[in-house]
Protein backbone atom coordinates (compact mmCIF):
# COMPACT_ATOMS: atom_id res chain seq x y z
CA UNK A 1 0.00 0.00 0.00
CA UNK A 2 1.60 3.52 -1.02
CA UNK A 3 0.95 4.84 2.43
CA UNK A 4 1.83 8.13 2.62
CA UNK A 5 3.92 8.50 -0.05
CA UNK A 6 2.78 11.61 -1.77
CA UNK A 7 3.35 14.17 1.22
CA UNK A 8 6.90 12.13 1.12
CA UNK A 9 7.78 13.36 -2.55
CA UNK A 10 6.01 16.90 -1.67
CA UNK A 11 8.35 16.81 1.46
CA UNK A 12 11.43 16.00 -0.70
CA UNK A 13 10.18 18.68 -3.25
CA UNK A 14 10.72 21.30 -0.10
CA UNK A 15 13.92 19.89 1.49
CA UNK A 16 15.29 20.39 -2.07
CA UNK A 17 14.90 24.03 -2.89
CA UNK A 18 14.85 26.39 -0.04
CA UNK A 19 12.28 29.01 -0.33
CA UNK A 20 10.66 31.89 1.74
CA UNK A 21 7.73 30.68 3.18
CA UNK A 22 4.91 33.22 2.93
CA UNK A 23 4.78 32.58 6.97
CA UNK A 24 7.91 33.70 7.66
CA UNK A 25 7.61 37.12 5.29
CA UNK A 26 3.69 37.65 6.98
CA UNK A 27 5.43 37.44 10.60
CA UNK A 28 7.93 39.71 10.01
CA UNK A 29 5.71 42.23 9.45
CA UNK A 30 4.16 41.62 12.00
CA UNK A 31 6.58 42.38 14.33
CA UNK A 32 6.40 44.76 16.81
CA UNK A 33 2.74 45.47 16.41
CA UNK A 34 1.22 43.88 19.64
CA UNK A 35 -2.84 43.21 18.34
CA UNK A 36 -3.40 39.83 20.23
CA UNK A 37 -4.46 40.80 23.73
CA UNK A 38 -6.11 37.32 23.97
CA UNK A 39 -4.66 35.75 27.66
CA UNK A 40 -2.77 32.38 27.83
CA UNK A 41 -4.57 30.56 30.49
CA UNK A 42 -7.92 31.91 28.71
CA UNK A 43 -6.87 30.35 25.58
CA UNK A 44 -5.83 27.28 27.25
CA UNK A 45 -9.22 26.26 28.63
CA UNK A 46 -10.75 26.96 25.35
CA UNK A 47 -8.63 24.34 23.74
CA UNK A 48 -10.25 22.24 26.47
CA UNK A 49 -13.83 23.05 25.92
CA UNK A 50 -12.92 22.26 22.36
CA UNK A 51 -11.90 18.50 22.95
CA UNK A 52 -14.89 18.45 25.69
CA UNK A 53 -17.36 19.41 22.89
CA UNK A 54 -16.08 16.86 20.68
CA UNK A 55 -16.74 14.20 23.41
CA UNK A 56 -19.73 15.41 23.40
CA UNK A 57 -20.49 14.75 19.71
CA UNK A 58 -19.28 10.99 19.70
CA UNK A 59 -20.88 10.13 22.66
CA UNK A 60 -24.00 11.69 21.25
CA UNK A 61 -23.08 9.61 17.95
CA UNK A 62 -22.74 6.49 19.65
CA UNK A 63 -26.73 7.41 21.33
CA UNK A 64 -27.22 7.76 17.38
CA UNK A 65 -25.85 4.39 16.47
CA UNK A 66 -27.85 2.41 19.45
CA UNK A 67 -31.31 3.90 19.04
CA UNK A 68 -31.02 2.68 14.83
CA UNK A 69 -30.16 -0.83 15.83
CA UNK A 70 -32.42 -3.09 14.88
CA UNK A 71 -33.54 -4.24 18.44
CA UNK A 72 -34.28 -1.16 19.53
CA UNK A 73 -35.62 0.79 16.62
CA UNK A 74 -36.37 4.01 17.78
CA UNK A 75 -35.59 6.00 14.55
CA UNK A 76 -36.94 9.46 16.24
CA UNK A 77 -34.78 9.15 19.89
CA UNK A 78 -31.84 7.81 16.46
CA UNK A 79 -32.52 11.42 14.66
CA UNK A 80 -32.50 13.20 17.89
CA UNK A 81 -29.26 12.41 19.10
CA UNK A 82 -27.39 11.94 15.71
CA UNK A 83 -28.42 16.01 15.41
CA UNK A 84 -27.00 16.77 18.42
CA UNK A 85 -23.60 14.82 17.52
CA UNK A 86 -23.42 17.48 14.70
CA UNK A 87 -24.25 20.55 16.68
CA UNK A 88 -21.82 19.49 19.10
CA UNK A 89 -18.99 19.03 16.44
CA UNK A 90 -20.85 22.66 14.90
CA UNK A 91 -19.87 24.09 18.75
CA UNK A 92 -16.26 23.01 18.53
CA UNK A 93 -16.12 24.81 14.98
CA UNK A 94 -17.45 27.88 16.73
CA UNK A 95 -14.64 28.66 19.17
CA UNK A 96 -11.99 27.25 16.96
CA UNK A 97 -13.54 29.91 14.61
CA UNK A 98 -13.10 32.56 17.24
CA UNK A 99 -9.71 31.89 18.42
CA UNK A 100 -8.89 32.68 14.83
CA UNK A 101 -10.34 35.70 15.06
CA UNK A 102 -8.43 36.48 18.56
CA UNK A 103 -5.44 35.53 16.86
CA UNK A 104 -5.15 32.46 19.51
CA UNK A 105 -5.58 29.47 17.27
CA UNK A 106 -2.32 27.92 16.71
CA UNK A 107 0.00 31.01 17.52
CA UNK A 108 1.66 29.98 21.17
CA UNK A 109 4.02 27.45 21.92
CA UNK A 110 2.66 25.89 24.61
CA UNK A 111 -0.61 25.36 23.04
CA UNK A 112 -2.06 21.86 23.20
CA UNK A 113 -4.49 22.33 20.32
CA UNK A 114 -1.52 20.89 17.96
CA UNK A 115 -1.60 17.81 20.13
CA UNK A 116 -5.17 16.37 20.48
CA UNK A 117 -5.06 12.45 20.18
CA UNK A 118 -8.16 11.98 18.40
CA UNK A 119 -7.70 8.17 17.64
CA UNK A 120 -7.73 8.40 21.82
CA UNK A 121 -10.93 10.22 21.98
CA UNK A 122 -12.65 8.02 19.36
CA UNK A 123 -11.45 5.38 21.51
CA UNK A 124 -12.37 6.39 24.87
CA UNK A 125 -15.81 6.97 23.32
CA UNK A 126 -16.70 3.52 23.58
CA UNK A 127 -16.08 3.34 27.10
CA UNK A 128 -19.11 3.77 29.92
CA UNK A 129 -17.39 7.21 31.25
CA UNK A 130 -17.28 9.94 29.42
CA UNK A 131 -17.35 13.43 30.37
CA UNK A 132 -16.85 12.02 34.24
CA UNK A 133 -20.53 10.39 33.54
CA UNK A 134 -21.92 7.02 33.60
CA UNK A 135 -23.33 5.82 30.11
CA UNK A 136 -23.53 2.62 30.78
CA UNK A 137 -27.37 2.23 29.87
CA UNK A 138 -26.42 1.03 26.50
CA UNK A 139 -25.44 -2.14 27.87
CA UNK A 140 -28.28 -2.77 30.47
CA UNK A 141 -30.78 -5.76 29.36
CA UNK A 142 -34.31 -5.73 28.31
CA UNK A 143 -36.85 -5.08 29.52
CA UNK A 144 -34.73 -2.24 32.40
CA UNK A 145 -35.72 -1.97 36.21
CA UNK A 146 -38.04 -0.10 37.31
CA UNK A 147 -39.67 0.09 34.23
CA UNK A 148 -37.62 2.68 32.55
CA UNK A 149 -37.10 2.63 29.26
CA UNK A 150 -33.71 2.92 27.22
CA UNK A 151 -35.53 6.81 26.03
CA UNK A 152 -35.76 7.75 29.67
CA UNK A 153 -32.22 6.63 30.25
CA UNK A 154 -30.65 8.61 27.32
CA UNK A 155 -32.68 11.47 28.37
CA UNK A 156 -31.27 11.63 31.61
CA UNK A 157 -27.62 10.31 31.07
CA UNK A 158 -28.24 13.92 28.08
CA UNK A 159 -29.01 16.02 30.59
CA UNK A 160 -26.11 15.53 33.06
CA UNK A 161 -23.80 15.54 30.03
CA UNK A 162 -25.26 18.45 29.34
CA UNK A 163 -24.98 20.19 33.02
CA UNK A 164 -21.59 19.35 33.22
CA UNK A 165 -21.02 20.71 29.22
CA UNK A 166 -22.74 24.20 31.15
CA UNK A 167 -20.54 24.48 34.50
CA UNK A 168 -17.41 23.84 31.95
CA UNK A 169 -18.33 27.32 30.36
CA UNK A 170 -19.10 28.67 33.36
CA UNK A 171 -15.56 28.18 34.56
CA UNK A 172 -13.98 29.19 31.45
CA UNK A 173 -16.31 32.45 31.25
CA UNK A 174 -14.81 32.98 35.37
CA UNK A 175 -11.11 32.41 34.00
CA UNK A 176 -11.52 34.43 31.16
CA UNK A 177 -12.86 37.56 32.99
CA UNK A 178 -9.96 37.74 35.53
CA UNK A 179 -7.02 36.28 34.35
CA UNK A 180 -3.74 37.65 36.23
CA UNK A 181 -1.48 39.56 33.16
CA UNK A 182 1.92 38.29 33.09
CA UNK A 183 4.51 40.05 34.96
CA UNK A 184 2.14 42.15 36.89
CA UNK A 185 0.87 41.34 40.11
CA UNK A 186 -1.99 43.11 41.04
CA UNK A 187 -3.47 43.48 37.03
CA UNK A 188 -6.00 41.60 35.66
CA UNK A 189 -7.18 41.32 32.38
CA UNK A 190 -10.78 40.67 31.64
CA UNK A 191 -11.76 39.60 28.15
CA UNK A 192 -15.05 41.46 27.80
CA UNK A 193 -15.65 40.42 24.16
CA UNK A 194 -15.42 36.74 24.52
CA UNK A 195 -17.26 36.75 27.87
CA UNK A 196 -19.79 38.18 26.21
CA UNK A 197 -20.14 35.79 23.55
CA UNK A 198 -19.69 32.50 25.83
CA UNK A 199 -22.40 33.92 27.69
CA UNK A 200 -25.22 35.07 24.71
CA UNK A 201 -23.91 32.38 22.34
CA UNK A 202 -22.92 29.14 24.31
CA UNK A 203 -24.66 29.39 27.53
CA UNK A 204 -27.86 30.21 25.81
CA UNK A 205 -27.88 27.36 23.57
CA UNK A 206 -27.28 25.70 27.00
CA UNK A 207 -29.43 26.90 28.70
CA UNK A 208 -32.17 26.23 25.86
CA UNK A 209 -30.51 22.56 25.31
CA UNK A 210 -31.53 21.69 28.49
CA UNK A 211 -34.95 22.82 28.93
CA UNK A 212 -35.97 20.68 26.04
CA UNK A 213 -34.06 17.96 27.37
CA UNK A 214 -36.04 18.35 31.08
CA UNK A 215 -38.95 18.96 28.70
CA UNK A 216 -38.59 15.25 26.94
CA UNK A 217 -38.33 13.90 30.85
CA UNK A 218 -40.69 15.45 31.84
CA UNK A 219 -43.17 14.53 29.16
CA UNK A 220 -42.09 10.59 28.83
CA UNK A 221 -41.75 10.33 32.70
CA UNK A 222 -45.76 11.39 32.67
CA UNK A 223 -46.62 8.33 29.74
CA UNK A 224 -44.39 5.84 31.89
CA UNK A 225 -46.35 6.19 34.93
CA UNK A 226 -47.47 2.68 36.27
CA UNK A 227 -44.07 1.06 34.61
CA UNK A 228 -45.29 1.42 30.90
CA UNK A 229 -42.06 2.36 29.44
CA UNK A 230 -41.88 0.47 26.62
CA UNK A 231 -45.06 2.12 25.18
CA UNK A 232 -44.42 5.16 26.71
CA UNK A 233 -41.00 4.85 24.66
CA UNK A 234 -42.77 3.95 21.07
CA UNK A 235 -45.04 6.41 21.27
CA UNK A 236 -42.98 9.54 22.13
CA UNK A 237 -40.20 8.53 19.64
CA UNK A 238 -42.58 8.75 17.00
CA UNK A 239 -43.24 13.05 18.12
CA UNK A 240 -39.22 12.55 17.69
CA UNK A 241 -39.44 11.63 14.49
CA UNK B 1 -61.05 -4.21 20.35
CA UNK B 2 -58.10 -1.68 20.04
CA UNK B 3 -58.12 -0.31 23.33
CA UNK B 4 -58.12 -3.62 25.22
CA UNK B 5 -55.00 -4.52 22.87
CA UNK B 6 -52.95 -1.25 24.29
CA UNK B 7 -54.36 -1.98 27.41
CA UNK B 8 -52.76 -5.39 26.90
CA UNK B 9 -49.77 -4.24 25.50
CA UNK B 10 -49.52 -1.67 28.49
CA UNK B 11 -49.79 -4.37 31.02
CA UNK B 12 -47.61 -7.11 29.24
CA UNK B 13 -44.84 -4.28 29.14
CA UNK B 14 -45.26 -4.42 32.72
CA UNK B 15 -45.01 -7.42 33.51
CA UNK B 16 -41.48 -9.33 35.01
CA UNK B 17 -41.15 -11.03 31.33
CA UNK B 18 -37.33 -12.12 30.88
CA UNK B 19 -36.30 -12.23 27.60
CA UNK B 20 -34.03 -14.71 26.33
CA UNK B 21 -32.55 -14.03 23.12
CA UNK B 22 -30.08 -17.21 22.97
CA UNK B 23 -32.91 -19.26 21.75
CA UNK B 24 -34.01 -19.54 17.51
CA UNK B 25 -37.06 -18.25 16.04
CA UNK B 26 -38.00 -22.55 16.85
CA UNK B 27 -38.37 -21.97 20.52
CA UNK B 28 -41.82 -23.85 21.14
CA UNK B 29 -44.90 -21.84 22.51
CA UNK B 30 -44.05 -20.77 26.17
CA UNK B 31 -45.88 -21.99 29.06
CA UNK B 32 -47.95 -19.55 30.63
CA UNK B 33 -47.08 -19.16 33.55
CA UNK B 34 -43.22 -17.81 32.15
CA UNK B 35 -45.26 -14.55 32.04
CA UNK B 36 -45.31 -14.05 35.94
CA UNK B 37 -47.36 -11.89 38.07
CA UNK B 38 -49.74 -10.05 35.83
CA UNK B 39 -52.34 -7.69 38.10
CA UNK B 40 -54.77 -6.74 35.03
CA UNK B 41 -57.72 -9.08 34.43
CA UNK B 42 -59.12 -10.93 30.98
CA UNK B 43 -57.14 -11.33 28.29
CA UNK B 44 -54.22 -9.32 30.19
CA UNK B 45 -53.49 -12.29 32.55
CA UNK B 46 -52.64 -14.61 29.42
CA UNK B 47 -51.46 -12.57 26.63
CA UNK B 48 -51.59 -15.40 24.34
CA UNK B 49 -54.99 -14.84 24.06
CA UNK B 50 -55.00 -11.84 22.46
CA UNK B 51 -51.75 -12.05 20.60
CA UNK B 52 -50.91 -14.20 18.36
CA UNK B 53 -47.27 -14.01 17.86
CA UNK B 54 -46.57 -13.96 21.39
CA UNK B 55 -43.66 -16.80 20.02
CA UNK B 56 -41.59 -14.32 18.88
CA UNK B 57 -41.40 -12.37 22.05
CA UNK B 58 -38.71 -14.71 23.35
CA UNK B 59 -35.86 -13.31 20.96
CA UNK B 60 -35.22 -10.32 18.60
CA UNK B 61 -35.46 -10.31 15.28
CA UNK B 62 -32.88 -9.50 13.40
CA UNK B 63 -31.80 -8.13 9.85
CA UNK B 64 -28.01 -9.79 10.00
CA UNK B 65 -27.70 -12.55 7.46
CA UNK B 66 -24.74 -14.23 9.63
CA UNK B 67 -25.14 -15.46 12.86
CA UNK B 68 -24.07 -13.65 16.10
CA UNK B 69 -21.02 -15.23 16.71
CA UNK B 70 -19.78 -14.81 12.98
CA UNK B 71 -20.91 -10.63 13.23
CA UNK B 72 -17.04 -10.01 13.65
CA UNK B 73 -16.63 -10.46 9.61
CA UNK B 74 -17.88 -6.71 9.63
CA UNK B 75 -15.01 -5.64 12.46
CA UNK B 76 -13.18 -4.22 9.00
CA UNK B 77 -15.91 -2.36 8.19
CA UNK B 78 -16.84 -0.67 11.17
CA UNK B 79 -13.57 0.22 11.93
CA UNK B 80 -13.41 1.82 8.29
CA UNK B 81 -16.34 3.87 9.55
CA UNK B 82 -14.50 5.81 12.41
CA UNK B 83 -11.68 6.00 10.50
CA UNK B 84 -13.79 8.43 8.65
CA UNK B 85 -14.99 9.98 12.03
CA UNK B 86 -10.93 10.00 12.63
CA UNK B 87 -10.34 11.21 9.55
CA UNK B 88 -12.61 13.95 10.20
CA UNK B 89 -11.80 15.98 12.87
CA UNK B 90 -8.22 15.83 11.68
CA UNK B 91 -8.97 17.70 8.84
CA UNK B 92 -11.18 19.79 11.23
CA UNK B 93 -8.40 21.06 12.81
CA UNK B 94 -5.89 20.96 9.70
CA UNK B 95 -8.84 23.78 8.16
CA UNK B 96 -8.44 25.50 10.83
CA UNK B 97 -4.63 26.75 10.46
CA UNK B 98 -5.45 28.25 7.57
CA UNK B 99 -7.89 29.93 8.97
CA UNK B 100 -5.16 32.04 11.05
CA UNK B 101 -4.72 35.45 10.56
CA UNK B 102 -0.59 34.49 9.44
CA UNK B 103 -1.71 31.86 7.15
CA UNK B 104 -5.03 33.49 5.85
CA UNK B 105 -5.75 31.21 3.28
CA UNK B 106 -9.37 30.47 3.18
CA UNK B 107 -8.85 28.66 0.11
CA UNK B 108 -7.36 25.85 1.80
CA UNK B 109 -9.81 26.33 4.77
CA UNK B 110 -12.92 25.81 2.46
CA UNK B 111 -11.52 22.71 1.09
CA UNK B 112 -10.29 20.77 3.66
CA UNK B 113 -13.32 21.73 5.68
CA UNK B 114 -15.52 20.09 2.88
CA UNK B 115 -13.18 17.71 3.30
CA UNK B 116 -13.45 17.47 7.22
CA UNK B 117 -17.83 17.75 6.16
CA UNK B 118 -18.17 15.02 4.22
CA UNK B 119 -16.01 12.62 6.33
CA UNK B 120 -18.47 13.40 9.09
CA UNK B 121 -21.49 12.87 7.48
CA UNK B 122 -20.01 9.99 5.15
CA UNK B 123 -19.36 8.39 8.61
CA UNK B 124 -22.67 8.78 10.22
CA UNK B 125 -24.23 7.29 7.26
CA UNK B 126 -22.09 4.08 7.86
CA UNK B 127 -23.12 3.42 11.17
CA UNK B 128 -26.81 3.80 9.62
CA UNK B 129 -25.74 1.49 7.16
CA UNK B 130 -24.45 -0.72 9.79
CA UNK B 131 -27.74 -0.47 12.03
CA UNK B 132 -29.99 -1.15 8.44
CA UNK B 133 -28.27 -4.71 8.62
CA UNK B 134 -27.97 -5.68 11.96
CA UNK B 135 -24.27 -4.96 12.78
CA UNK B 136 -24.15 -3.32 16.15
CA UNK B 137 -21.28 0.16 16.20
CA UNK B 138 -18.51 0.04 18.52
CA UNK B 139 -15.37 2.75 18.26
CA UNK B 140 -13.08 0.25 17.32
CA UNK B 141 -9.99 1.80 15.05
CA UNK B 142 -7.29 0.28 13.04
CA UNK B 143 -3.89 0.37 14.96
CA UNK B 144 -2.57 2.93 12.01
CA UNK B 145 -5.06 5.31 12.76
CA UNK B 146 -5.11 5.42 16.61
CA UNK B 147 -1.87 7.43 16.98
CA UNK B 148 -3.92 10.22 14.81
CA UNK B 149 -3.62 13.62 16.16
CA UNK B 150 -4.62 17.47 14.97
CA UNK B 151 -1.75 18.56 13.35
CA UNK B 152 1.08 21.09 13.97
CA UNK B 153 1.93 23.80 11.58
CA UNK B 154 1.51 22.22 7.76
CA UNK B 155 2.43 24.19 4.68
CA UNK B 156 -0.44 24.71 2.05
CA UNK B 157 1.23 21.84 -0.37
CA UNK B 158 2.17 19.60 2.38
CA UNK B 159 -1.73 20.15 3.32
CA UNK B 160 -3.07 19.21 0.11
CA UNK B 161 -0.52 16.87 0.10
CA UNK B 162 -1.63 15.01 2.81
CA UNK B 163 -5.35 15.31 2.41
CA UNK B 164 -4.35 13.42 -1.25
CA UNK B 165 -2.81 10.86 0.80
CA UNK B 166 -5.63 10.35 3.12
CA UNK B 167 -8.01 10.19 0.61
CA UNK B 168 -6.39 7.71 -1.80
CA UNK B 169 -5.76 5.51 1.34
CA UNK B 170 -9.77 5.73 2.10
CA UNK B 171 -10.41 4.49 -1.23
CA UNK B 172 -7.46 1.20 -0.98
CA UNK B 173 -9.20 0.28 2.17
CA UNK B 174 -12.59 0.54 0.59
CA UNK B 175 -11.04 -1.81 -2.42
CA UNK B 176 -9.93 -4.49 0.05
CA UNK B 177 -13.15 -3.90 2.37
CA UNK B 178 -15.15 -4.46 -1.04
CA UNK B 179 -13.02 -7.80 -2.06
CA UNK B 180 -13.49 -9.20 1.53
CA UNK B 181 -17.33 -9.02 0.99
CA UNK B 182 -17.33 -9.77 -2.77
CA UNK B 183 -15.03 -12.98 -2.34
CA UNK B 184 -16.67 -16.01 -2.46
CA UNK B 185 -17.98 -19.49 -4.13
CA UNK B 186 -21.31 -20.58 -4.19
CA UNK B 187 -20.75 -23.11 -1.37
CA UNK B 188 -18.98 -20.74 1.32
CA UNK B 189 -20.25 -20.44 4.04
CA UNK B 190 -21.75 -17.07 4.68
CA UNK B 191 -19.68 -16.54 7.66
CA UNK B 192 -16.59 -15.96 5.00
CA UNK B 193 -18.37 -12.52 4.58
CA UNK B 194 -19.62 -12.72 1.47
CA UNK B 195 -21.98 -9.81 1.17
CA UNK B 196 -23.27 -8.03 -2.05
CA UNK B 197 -25.84 -5.83 -0.68
CA UNK B 198 -22.63 -4.31 1.27
CA UNK B 199 -20.09 -4.51 -1.48
CA UNK B 200 -22.62 -2.09 -3.67
CA UNK B 201 -23.07 0.18 -0.91
CA UNK B 202 -19.54 0.10 -1.09
CA UNK B 203 -18.69 0.63 -4.45
CA UNK B 204 -21.80 3.27 -5.11
CA UNK B 205 -21.77 5.27 -2.56
CA UNK B 206 -18.15 5.08 -1.30
CA UNK B 207 -15.54 4.86 -3.88
CA UNK B 208 -17.88 6.61 -6.57
CA UNK B 209 -17.43 10.05 -5.05
CA UNK B 210 -14.18 8.68 -3.57
CA UNK B 211 -12.37 8.26 -6.87
CA UNK B 212 -12.98 11.92 -8.12
CA UNK B 213 -11.81 13.40 -4.51
CA UNK B 214 -8.42 11.10 -4.99
CA UNK B 215 -8.40 12.95 -8.53
CA UNK B 216 -9.03 16.72 -7.64
CA UNK B 217 -6.74 16.08 -4.56
CA UNK B 218 -3.52 14.63 -6.52
CA UNK B 219 -4.36 17.25 -8.98
CA UNK B 220 -3.87 19.85 -6.91
CA UNK B 221 -1.18 18.61 -5.54
CA UNK B 222 0.80 18.39 -8.80
CA UNK B 223 -0.02 21.89 -9.70
CA UNK B 224 0.95 23.30 -6.75
CA UNK B 225 4.60 21.01 -6.82
CA UNK B 226 5.29 22.56 -10.59
CA UNK B 227 4.38 26.10 -9.69
CA UNK B 228 7.02 25.39 -7.33
CA UNK B 229 9.46 23.59 -8.79
CA UNK B 230 9.34 25.81 -12.15
CA UNK B 231 9.44 28.77 -10.15
CA UNK B 232 10.01 29.15 -6.74
CA UNK B 233 10.82 33.03 -6.82
CA UNK B 234 7.37 33.25 -7.83
CA UNK B 235 5.52 30.56 -5.23
CA UNK B 236 4.18 32.81 -3.24
CA UNK B 237 2.41 34.80 -5.81
CA UNK B 238 1.45 31.31 -7.29
CA UNK B 239 -0.13 30.21 -3.74
CA UNK B 240 -1.85 33.62 -3.83
CA UNK B 241 -3.36 32.83 -6.96
CA UNK B 242 -4.37 29.47 -6.24
CA UNK B 243 -5.40 29.80 -2.66
CA UNK B 244 -8.41 32.47 -4.84
CA UNK B 245 -9.36 29.55 -6.89
CA UNK B 246 -10.09 27.38 -4.17
CA UNK B 247 -12.74 30.11 -2.14
FE1 LIG C 1 -21.87 21.86 23.15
Amino acid sequence: MNKFGILAAIICVFASVSADTCDVSAREHLNNIEFVDMKKGCVQLTEDQIKKEITASLKYLSYGAYFSQDNVNRPGYAKFYFDAASEEREHAHKLIEYLQMRGRYFDIQDTIISNINIGQLIKESEQAKALGLDHGWMKAPEPRANGLSAGMESLRTALKMEYAVTESIRNLIIACEAEKVDGKNDEVFNDYHFVDYLTGEFLTEQYKGKRDIAGKISTLGKMIKDNGGELADFLFDQKLQ
Amino acid sequence: MKSIIILCLVAFASANLSTDSGKSLETPCPPENLFGEVEAQDCCSNPDSCVEDSVFFHTDATSRIVDASKVDVYDEFIKYANEYLTRSYEYFFLAAQFGTYSKDRAGFEKLLNGLSDSAWNRGIDMIKQMAKRGIPHRYILNKDIEGIVSSANVTEMAAVAKAADIEKNLLIKANDIHRHHSHASLTASPSCGYDASLSHYIAEEIMEEKVDTVRTLTGYTNQLKRLFKQDPKLYPLSLFMFNQQLE
